[in-house]
């Protein structure tokens, strides 16, 4: 439904007004020389395929370059559906990209018994920085709108009509719940970078943000979303307390 | 024949060592701090944008007039779109915006877009809810160049008449398609009374006459 040509929208109506920074199906299948629909196959059978190869740590960085490449491919097809978990996306495939990330916990590991795997430490530092800078940006324009700060937007995104939500929260009308929970989302965004990096407090910050993501995903339908925040939350500030030596000797 | 120059070049790197090594390193962070830089500058431009379209207040900062023109080169957006750098944070701020619904109608029947997944349903009310700026808000930002924004977006109003026509059998030869702005009663008026009800304010109205397929 979107991308086909019985869709809502054309694919070439929506490549109209693509930047073209990146190509898009229709780009490609003018330079390719096959049918729209043929290369749409090709990348619907090809991208799980290669994501699918990432996630094994097969061929890991050919794999993610590819997951790149076709992530970028189609979703830059249907740009006028995009939301938010397409660029964090975006920039977690990058990342998978050039991070070492097929040196323990992958099949590469497997075949090839890699003996030392690379320094990661810079580039879990990189990751964690991406990560603060875009929750701050993301509680920084909440806080500049009043309706966050009041409770309002809060209750408006609960009332929108084409988000699932688990159960209506409307019994809490005459509480304080909007409010706080409005002030509580701006708080726990701007103040990541200190509440993650801070020792003491790391453990009950990412609680609370993966709570909050949950919390997104229950009543807002994000679910992709939510599961992606959480992915990256974990892996900047969960799996560096694993031991992969650990693991290793238990025969991984 | 290669032996000779072969070995100088490993000469040289075994020389070189250490100061390879740390060229590197010092490459790295440098790309490192500029990647990071670039983010914070894309998303500082992108909330003071929003700030003051929201506000409706001229945007008059030196600093962002100048970073612009920079933004927008070319290499600058290759890099942005392929590091997945170009994309900015703030999501439902400054304020959450309104819901939009596509409806059409067919004979006297209302007809709505259907979907095979909630994932997609979620990306097409996205797009819905995206229009709802450029209809409010027609001369805020013109993505598009020569001012064609409100152009194509009727023009993708009208494609998606034409589905919702053939997707639904419509034997009538016209199919109305409005988009309409439903909004929920705010927290402060639920709080001193107002009924818990939506209300549906029909924004624009497109007629299309159309051809149906010979079946």
């Amino acid at each position: 439904m979107l991308y086909s040509f019985k869709g809502y929208i054309y694919p070439d109506i929506m490549d109209t007004a693509t930047d073209h920074f990146s190509p898009t199906l229709i780009s490609l299948q003018h330079y390719v020389g096959i049918r729209y629909e043929t290369l749409l196959w090709i990348c619907r059978i090809a991208y799980p395929l290669a994501l699918v190869s990432l996630i094994l740590g097969f061929c890991t960085r050919v794999s993610a370059v590819l997951s790149l490449f076709l992530q970028l491919l189609l979703l830059k097809s249907i740009h006028l559906y995009e939301y938010g978990v397409d660029g964090y996306t975006t920039f977690a495939l990058f990342y998978c990209c050039i991070f070492p990330v097929g040196y323990i916990y992958s099949v590469d590991n497997r075949l090839r018994k890699f003996i030392i795997a690379p320094a990661h430490d810079h580039w879990l530092i990189l990751l964690k920085a991406h990560l603060c800078i875009a929750y701050f940006f993301s509680g920084f324009d909440k806080v500049i709108g009043v309706t966050w700060r009041n409770g309002e937007a809060l209750w408006k995104t609960l009332h929108s009509h084409n988000y699932y939500s688990l159960f209506s929260l409307d019994f809490l009308v005459n509480t304080p719940f909007f409010l706080i929970a409005g002030w509580g989302t701006i708080i726990l965004e701007m103040a990541y970078c200190i509440g993650m990096n801070v020792r003491v407090t790391r453990m009950w910050w990412l609680g609370a943000i993966v709570c909050l993501h949950l919390f997104i995903a229950l009543f807002m339908g994000l679910f992709f979303f939510s599961a992606m925040m959480i992915l990256l939350n974990l892996c900047a500030y969960y799996t560096p307390y694993i031991d992969p030596e650990r693991v290793r000797k238990r025969g991984f | 024949m290669h032996q000779p120059s072969s070995n100088w070049l490993k000469r040289w790197l075994a020389d070189n060592r250490s100061a390879i090594v740390l060229f590197r390193r010092r490459s790295l962070y440098g790309w490192m701090a500029a990647h990071l830089l670039f983010i914070i500058i894309i998303n500082s431009v992108s909330a003071y944008k929003a700030y003051h379209e929201f506000h409706h207040t001229p945007e008059e900062s030196y600093v962002v007039h100048k970073l612009t023109p920079f933004l927008e080169a070319k290499a600058i957006r290759y890099y942005g779109r392929y590091t997945g750098a170009e994309t900015g944070y703030g999501f439902f701020g400054i304020n959450v915006r309104s819901n939009g619904m596509l409806i059409g109608e067919c004979g006297g029947t209302p007809i709505t877009a259907d979907f095979r997944s909630y994932e997609t349903s979620l990306r097409f009310f996205s797009m819905a809810n995206a229009l709802t700026d450029d209809f409010i808000k027609p001369d805020a930002h013109d993505s598009l160049p020569g001012g064609l924004l409100g152009e194509y977006n009727n023009l993708v109003f009208k494609n998606i008449a034409v589905t919702l026509f053939q997707q639904h059998g419509c034997v009538d030869s016209t199919v109305i398609l409005s988009y309409n702005v439903l909004q929920f009663p705010t927290l402060q008026a639920v709080r001193a009374g107002t009924p818990k009800e939506y209300l549906l304010t029909k924004l624009v109205t497109g007629t299309y006459s159309l051809t149906p397929h010979a079946q």
